[in-house]
């Protein structure tokens, strides 16, 4: 019975974070689900074996080390009609709502945008800038998480930054031409 | 026509501009860089660029999971459908996702149990000497009629009940007893 609720806080706490952090590892909302899956399973198998307040760094671990084994185990062929796809489902089919379709597209463009910059960093600056930025993790959570020291963790999350931005401009660029 | 500063703009600096724009740089390292983009064009330029990325970057929230596929929970058989609308559930959730509503509730149950113990606590009663002998007097009379009350039992015990009540019927027994026993010695 306990264990049942502690499940539940769990799932409930950290569902959209172990998802968004393996949409963005693995650029690819088939796969995330099923490492979200398989990692909801993992906190199942292991839920009377940590403290709940420390469940943390040990849940996004056991996600980053599941999306490190889906890219290892295949190369990600993403066909691109699929990136299109999603692109176009990002794009257009959210439900902002707001009276100016320009405005609603226009937003919807630019999180788009950004949302392929940060898919177009490298694997070790991407993760940890996705849990420092988007999931606001700290220094130390992510440095458990990824097992890396502090310092690696603040390099790299400088590095993805101005490299975020070198993509954006190269964005930039082509949509110019 | 006022010139603006030109200085050279290292790794370092970058690195302070970059973490302003991003909002976690000190407030020393703030400054500087707040002072040098008012005097030079450039770190002005690069600062506006890295602040609306960050924007950016801050608008986006976590993706949602979608509820369908969570309504499952694990057993060792296998996995089981289940309803996860709970209120405990929802309320253990909220007071364990944010830190701040941890820190609140704990902070108001200590402020509960501080106030307790200081509104309850018990105060210390002063007497005069004189309310003290009023109060030994009281307590003497009281123990005297209790005293009293013991002796009285005491003698209405042997007088009444032990002698009449109990030691007449046990005689009359014994007697009784004795007669059945003469009289069947005697055939």
């Amino acid at each position: 019975m306990l264990e049942q609720q502690k499940y539940r806080i769990l799932i409930q706490q950290y569902k959209n974070k172990i998802y968004t952090y393996s949409l963005y590892m693995l650029k690819n909302k088939m796969d995330a689900e099923d490492v979200t899956q398989e990692v909801m399973i993992k906190i199942w198998q292991n839920v009377d074996k940590f403290n709940i307040l420390a469940a943390k760094t040990w849940i996004m671990k056991t996600t980053n080390n599941l999306c490190i084994d889906y890219l290892r185990r295949r190369a990600i062929s993403v066909s691109r009609e699929f990136e299109i796809d999603e692109i176009f489902e990002d794009t257009y089919s959210n439900n902002l709502t707001s009276d100016n379709p320009y405005l609603v597209t226009h937003l919807n463009m630019m999180t788009s945008r950004i949302k392929e910059a940060i898919k177009r960093l490298p694997e070790n600056l991407r993760s940890v800038f996705v849990l420092y930025e988007i999931e606001g993790f700290k220094y130390r959570e992510i440095s458990k998480s990824l097992e890396m020291p502090v310092n690696s963790v603040k390099v790299y999350l400088m590095r993805a930054r101005k490299k975020l931005q070198e993509e954006l401009k190269h964005y930039e660029a082509q949509e110019v031409i | 026509m006022k010139r603006k500063k030109s200085f050279e703009i290292n790794d370092k600096l970058i690195d302070k501009i970059i973490s302003a724009a991003y909002g976690d740089a000190n407030i020393f390292d703030k400054l500087e860089v707040y002072f040098k983009a008012r005097n030079n064009n450039e770190v002005k330029r690069l600062l506006d660029s890295y602040r609306a990325t960050a924007e950016e970057v801050h608008q986006l929230g976590e993706e949602e999971y979608e509820d369908r596929s969570i309504h499952f929970r694990g057993t060792q058989n296998g996995i089981v459908e289940e309803s996860y609308n709970s209120f405990i559930t929802d309320f253990l959730t909220i007071i364990f996702s944010r830190s701040t509503a941890s820190l609140a509730v704990t902070i108001f149950i200590i402020a509960a149990v501080v106030a307790t113990l200081f509104v309850y606590r018990p105060q210390e009663q002063k007497y005069s000497q004189q309310e003290i002998q009023i109060a030994d007097r009281q307590t003497r009379k009281a123990l005297a009629i209790v005293g009293k009350i013991f002796n009285q039992t005491q003698s209405t015990l042997e007088k009444e009940v032990l002698s009449e009540r109990v030691a007449k019927p046990i005689r009359e027994g014994i007697g009784i007893v004795n007669y059945l026993f003469n009289q069947g010695t005697k055939q």
